[in-house]
């Protein structure tokens, strides 16, 4: 029996797979309205997403053997979009980083899984590494709605926090 | 007549007493105008003599009331619109949770408490997303044993 995640994600004939698709035009639809209308830390939340996404495309094995063992490759792209996400976290005046930071930072988590137990089915290790990167397009959305609200209502918006460190 | 006196300032007195009313210090406009803070003091007092007022905000007003009469410049207008509302109300208040709750801002929030945010939210939304997956396996297969 076909499931949703079958439809969504077995490959069309002549096509590329939906997934892709799916994902390819939310990211470019949610970079492209961070860059236009985003305060600085929308811009370089928009910009992790983005090269990170890259990345992961083109360090994944091929289709064939994809997510059968560990994709090394992506962990390492996973890794540094967790730290570039956790010093925005630390120093931006925004909330939606925070969620990012541990959104990004589960995703990680999730090679962790297939490398524990190697029996878990590709499909769901793809799942639970990619899963987070749709709500993480979502807050960038949200936040950056929230930083032209804020800007409409007191005609600009703080970047970044004052904290001192220690 | 005021208008004639305020006719008087030097287009340099005129920039240091708009970002008076802006609410910046001598020693926030310095840098702006590439001068010392000690010269940014000679022109505001400049202005206060030729304007005959006793302090540098009444000095800023004047100008600004009159530079909105005459063409509103636009750091005139949002310093009007910063006088008219609490520009860092959201910052001043403590938040609790992660979560812009009635404008609150996380402006003062260090780094501790940030990484502790970022470890619950990680937490919490693990835990939700076994829930999910465990229910969605137990719907599909009912019978496993």
């Amino acid at each position: 029996m076909r499931s949703l995640l079958d439809f969504y994600t077995m490959p069309r004939p002549g096509g590329l797979p939906m997934n892709i698709l799916v994902y390819g035009l939310l990211l470019a639809g949610c970079w492209g309205y961070a860059l236009w209308r985003g305060g600085a830390p929308e811009r370089i939340g928009a910009t992790i997403l983005g090269i990170g996404s890259v990345l992961t495309a083109m360090a994944a094995s091929n289709v064939a053997i994809s997510f059968k063992s560990v994709e090394t490759g992506i962990l390492v792209v996973d890794l540094a979009a967790s730290v570039a996400f956790l010093a925005l976290a630390l120093r931006a005046d925004r909330f939606w980083p925070l969620w990012v930071a541990a959104f990004q930072i589960l995703g990680t988590a999730g090679h962790g899984v297939k490398y524990v137990d190697p029996e878990v089915l590709r499909r769901t290790y793809a799942f639970i590494i990619v899963f987070w990167s749709y709500l993480m397009i979502a807050l960038l959305v949200i936040g950056t709605w929230r930083h032209q609200q804020r800007v409409a209502r007191l005609g600009s918006d703080h970047s970044w926090s004052i904290w001192k460190s220690g | 007549m005021d208008t004639a006196r305020l006719n008087r300032l030097t287009e340099q007195q005129r920039v240091c007493l708009r970002l008076v009313y802006a609410h910046m210090t001598s020693k926030e406009i310095a840098p702006l105008l590439g001068i010392e803070p000690g010269s940014v003091d000679q022109h505001i007092k400049g202005a206060m003599r030729i304007l005959d007022v006793a302090d540098r905000r009444s000095a800023a007003k004047m100008l600004a009331e009159h530079e909105k009469r005459v063409r509103p410049s636009p750091v005139a207008a949002i310093a009007m619109h910063e006088d008219q509302i609490d520009y860092d109300a959201g910052a001043r208040r403590e938040p609790i949770l992660p979560l812009p709750w009635e404008g609150i801002r996380p402006t003062h929030v260090g780094w501790r408490k940030r990484l502790a945010w970022i470890a619950a939210i990680a937490i919490g939304a693990a835990l939700t997303f076994g829930a999910l997956i465990a229910a969605a396996e137990a719907f599909t297969r009912p019978m496993r044993l």
